[in-house]
Order: structure tokens, then C-alpha cells, then sequence
């Protein structure tokens, strides 16, 4: 069974999906980012990513990962906190530790094309 | 660093039960993928572990003097799960994120004095780590013997291929196939061998897979992985006292490495032994206590049971039947069970006038999970 299958395919993904956002956008220290955004639009860009590097249908049509975070000056920090909350959504949804690394390890490879800023300074 | 805000933010996460300990695994393996590995393929019986751990070495390092041994041991020991300096950020950096998520009073101050208090430990545990680059991270033993004594307590007979060097009363991790990156803590019987011969005591506790399967299922031939020694229930080298030892359960196994020890090395003394169980039926190894006694006129064992009227042997909680034989206050007392029987037989030794610092303890709990920081020493 296919990573994908195991998270329920696509309306098990979009579940998490959903968890995630809700857990991402009310961070107040998150929230700037998502101002004036399509929370919906992006949602369906989040799930049809997981989806793909999950083992699920081709179907990521959005900019790609670097196009769609440029400008947007994303500190390591930031993309930690967000790590967090999806960290909150995997176990939340009883997600196994197997398939919580599976999912890290698709999707480890492109930090480095959301994270644009360098570490704040303390 | 400070400490006392250490601990309380630990007790604030702590107090998310479950959670906490999930949530540390989840972070480590969605950032750093490649520790999974590392684990044993069911959590079930890990999760607890290495969470509890680190909070009870973090909460400690104000005693730097007690805790960087340990550390050492513990440092060499990680080398058995493959464990290689670039993961130590990857688990402190789960560390932080976990109690950052669980602690409500989390603040950039508490998480410096974290941040460099894992930075002490872990440059501690890789530097011993280095230090031990020229032993094997594991050590490979043939079963050459099982031996069933009840229903619930093999003795084995194993042997390392290389030599396992180990002071009589240490410790060392038992791994096999049958339950694969599951590790658990045995003393040695025995004193080290020139055949590089171990004995273990084993006994199956309920829902211990590791101690179940050492018991029930594994054969003579299998090879199992033993993990470099720790604890500190060695001799004191710098006494020749006599010896008093006080064992309940399994706790008989680094009992007799220290009696094997005096056997082959002195100095001569006195040695009395004292075995305690609930009933007569848990005396897994009475044959062989007997054959030393005959052997060595310097050594006696007594045995007594707690929960069984009428039998041969005597009766009542071994600490009560210490004292019975007492004084011991010229001994060195080593006492080695379930931590009732060991804060028990301390309470009582002290009492009767023995100080603390001539006793060294070693509690045997379910599922041992690796040396605690308190209870090697009594102090």
C-alpha cells in the first residue's frame, strides 16, 4: 500500500489539509503571511502537493514550490513553526511514525526552496 | 542556565501526558526522516524512553560531577543505534520544539538555558562517544546454553566472539532478531572469563517483549548483541571490607559476579549472601549457590521467603532476615531487587547503623530502560 493509500487517499489528505491550515493561519506569528491570500486555493494547492509526493495521482498544477514562496521572506524560524503545527495535525490524526517520517522525508527535499530569509537575529 | 526554570517547563510539558512523548517522535521523524531507523519498528514500548530520559538528565546537569559518567556511558552506549554526532541537534532540536509546543510559559530565556544545556550533554555523549572509536558499538554472543528454571526465569549461557570488557556488577543491553532494536538492560553473572563466557538471569515480565523472548523463544545458537557496560555496582576498589549482598529476584545475577570476582581476584574476605523471594519456587539458581558455598568456605548464602509459611528456608522480608544475622556495620553492603526490596533493605541497614555510603544499590524494574541517574549509589 502506496503512502498515499495509507493516508487515506485524497479525501484522508485533504482532512489534514484542513487541520493544518486552520492550526497555520490563527499563529499569530504566521498569520501575516496568509494576508490576502485564497486560503482555499492554496488548501487545494497544499493537498494536490501531498498527493503527488505521496505516491497519489500527478496532479500539482501550481507555480512551482521556489515561484510560489519568493518574495514572501520566509525565515527558518517561521518554516520551524509551521513544521510544528504539522507535527500537531500527523499525530492529531493518528498518523504512524512510519508514515510521519515517509511524509518528511517527500517532503524534506524542498525546504530550501520556501525558506528565502536568513535567521533572525537574536 | 537556569535550572529551576528548566525543570518547571519540563513539569508544565510533562503534564501533556502522552502526548508530549508522540509529538518529540513525530517532530524528529517528519524533520530528520533517517532516525526512524533508529527506533524499534513498534513504538509501543519506546515512546516513554528517550523523551523521560533526556528530561531527567536535563533536570540534573546542575550536578555535572554525578551526571558527566553517566553521560559518558550513556555516549558510548548510543553507538549501538548508530547514533553519530550530526543527530544530536536533530533530537535537541525536537527536544526544544516539543516543550516550546506543550510548555505555556515558554520563552526565549527558558529556551536558551535548554538550548545550552543540551549543547553540555550532547558534547559530553559524542566525546565519549569518540573516545570508544577503537571498541565495536556492539558486541556479538552465541547462546551456548538455555536453561528454564521456572516458569518465568531462564539462565543463559552466552559467549562473545571478541572480549567484553566489564566490572562484575555492571550491566550491559541484550538485543536478538526476535525482537529487532529493542534493548534491554541484564548484569552479567559472572565475573569477565577468560572464554568470554556471560551468564544471564532472565526474567519474563508480563508484556516485556525483549525479556518474554529470552526466555521463551530463543534457541541455543541464535547470536544475540550485547551493548557496551555500564552502572557503578562495582566493587569499591579501594576497600577490603567484608561483604554483605542482599538480592530479591534477578537482582542474584550481579551478586554473583561480585562473589565470582572475589573468587578470582581478592583480596579475601567474608562474603554472606542473602537471597530473598515471595516463595521457595522462585530460588531459580539454588544448585549453583550451593556448589559455591562448597567451594568457598569465605562464602555463605541464606535464603528467605516472604509470602510462604512452613517452608525450609527462613521466613520474612529479606531486609528483616538481614538484620536477624546482623551486625553488619564493619560491611560493605551491596543490595540488588525490586525497588521495594531495595529502599527496604537500605532503610533498615542504615537504621541498624551502616552509613550510606558503604551501600550501593541497584533497583531491577520492569523493563529496565537504561541507567537512572539515581540509584546506582546510595548516598
Amino acid at each position: 500500500m502506496s503512502l498515499y493509500e495509507r493516508l487515506g487517499q485524497e479525501v484522508g489528505i485533504r482532512t489534514a489539509v484542513d487541520d493544518f491550515y486552520e492550526r497555520v493561519v490563527s499563529d499569530p506569528q504566521l498569520t501575516h503571511y496568509f494576508e490576502g491570500i485564497d486560503l482555499r486555493t492554496l488548501r487545494g494547492h497544499q493537498a494536490a502537493l501531498l498527493v503527488q509526493v505521496t505516491g497519489g495521482p500527478v496532479g500539482y498544477s501550481g507555480r512551482e514550490l521556489a515561484a510560489g514562496h519568493a518574495g514572501l521572506d520566509i525565515t527558518p524560524e517561521d518554516f520551524d513553526r509551521v513544521v510544528g503545527h504539522l507535527v500537531a495535525t500527523l499525530t492529531h490524526l493518528g498518523v504512524s511514525e512510519d508514515d510521519i517520517a515517509a511524509v518528511g522525508a517527500a517532503l524534506g527535499a524542498h525546504r530550501d526552496e520556501i525558506v528565502t530569509a536568513p535567521a533572525a537575529v537574536r | 542556565m537556569d535550572i529551576p526554570a528548566m525543570r518547571a517547563s519540563f513539569a508544565r510539558a510533562g503534564a501533556h501526558g502522552d502526548h508530549v512523548p508522540l509529538w518529540f517522535y513525530s517532530h524528529l521523524f517528519l524533520t530528520h526522516p533517517d532516525t526512524r531507523d533508529m527506533f524499534p519498528v513498534s513504538m509501543a514500548h519506546q515512546r516513554d524512553r528517550l523523551f523521560a530520559a533526556l528530561g531527567e538528565v536535563m533536570a540534573r546537569v546542575d550536578d555535572l560531577d554525578a551526571l558527566v559518567p553517566i553521560l559518558q556511558q550513556l555516549g558510548r552506549d548510543h553507538r549501538k543505534f548508530g547514533a553519530l554526532a550530526a543527530h544530536y541537534p536533530a533530537v535537541g532540536g525536537s527536544l526544544l520544539a516539543t516543550l516550546e509546543h506543550f510548555d505555556e510559559e515558554w520563552d526565549s530565556y527558558v529556551a536558551a538555558s535548554w538550548a545550552e544545556a543540551y549543547g553540555v550533554i550532547a558534547e559530553v555523549m559524542i566525546g565519549a562517544a569518540d573516545e570508544a572509536a577503537d571498541q565495536p558499538p556492539w558486541w556479538e554472543a552465541e547462546v551456548v546454553a538455555h536453561d528454564r528454571r521456572t516458569i518465568d526465569v531462564a539462565v543463559l549461557h552466552l559467549r562473545t566472539t571478541q572480549p567484553l570488557p566489564y566490572l562484575p556488577g555492571q550491566a550491559v543491553s541484550v538485543e536478538s532478531d526476535l525482537r529487532p532494536r529493542l534493548w534491554r538492560w541484564y548484569s552479567p553473572a559472572n565475573a569477565p572469563r577468560p572464554d568470554n563466557g556471560l551468564e544471564l538471569h532472565v526474567k519474563a515480565r508480563d508484556g516485556g517483549p525483549v525479556s518474554a523472548a529470552l526466555v521463551r523463544q530463543v534457541q541455543v545458537g541464535q547470536v544475540l548483541r550485547l551493548g557496551p557496560p555500564v552502572g557503578h555496582l562495582a566493587l569499591d576498589t579501594g576497600s577490603d571490607r567484608d561483604l554483605l549482598l542482599v538480592a530479591g529476584g534477578t537482582g542474584l545475577a550481579p551478586m554473583k559476579a561480585l562473589v565470582d570476582q572475589v573468587a578470582r581476584q581478592g583480596p579475601a574476605r567474608r562474603v554472606d549472601l542473602f537471597v530473598g523471594s515471595r516463595t521457595e519456587d522462585g530460588f531459580y539458581d539454588r544448585a549453583d549457590l550451593r556448589r559455591l558455598e562448597q567451594e568457598h568456605p569465605w562464602f555463605t548464602v541464606t535464603c528467605a521467603v516472604s509470602h510462604e509459611k512452613g517452608s525450609s528456608v527462613e521466613h520474612g522480608d529479606i531486609g528483616d532476615v538481614v538484620l536477624r544475622h546482623g551486625p553488619w556495620n564493619g560491611r560493605d553492603a551491596y543490595v540488588a531487587g525490586n525497588p521495594a526490596t531495595v529502599e527496604d533493605t537500605v532503610t533498615r541497614l542504615h537504621s541498624a547503623g551502616l552509613s550510606m555510603d558503604r551501600i550501593r544499590t541497584e533497583v531491577f524494574a520492569a523493563s529496565r530502560p537504561s541507567p537512572t541517574v539515581d540509584g546506582k549509589v546510595t548516598e
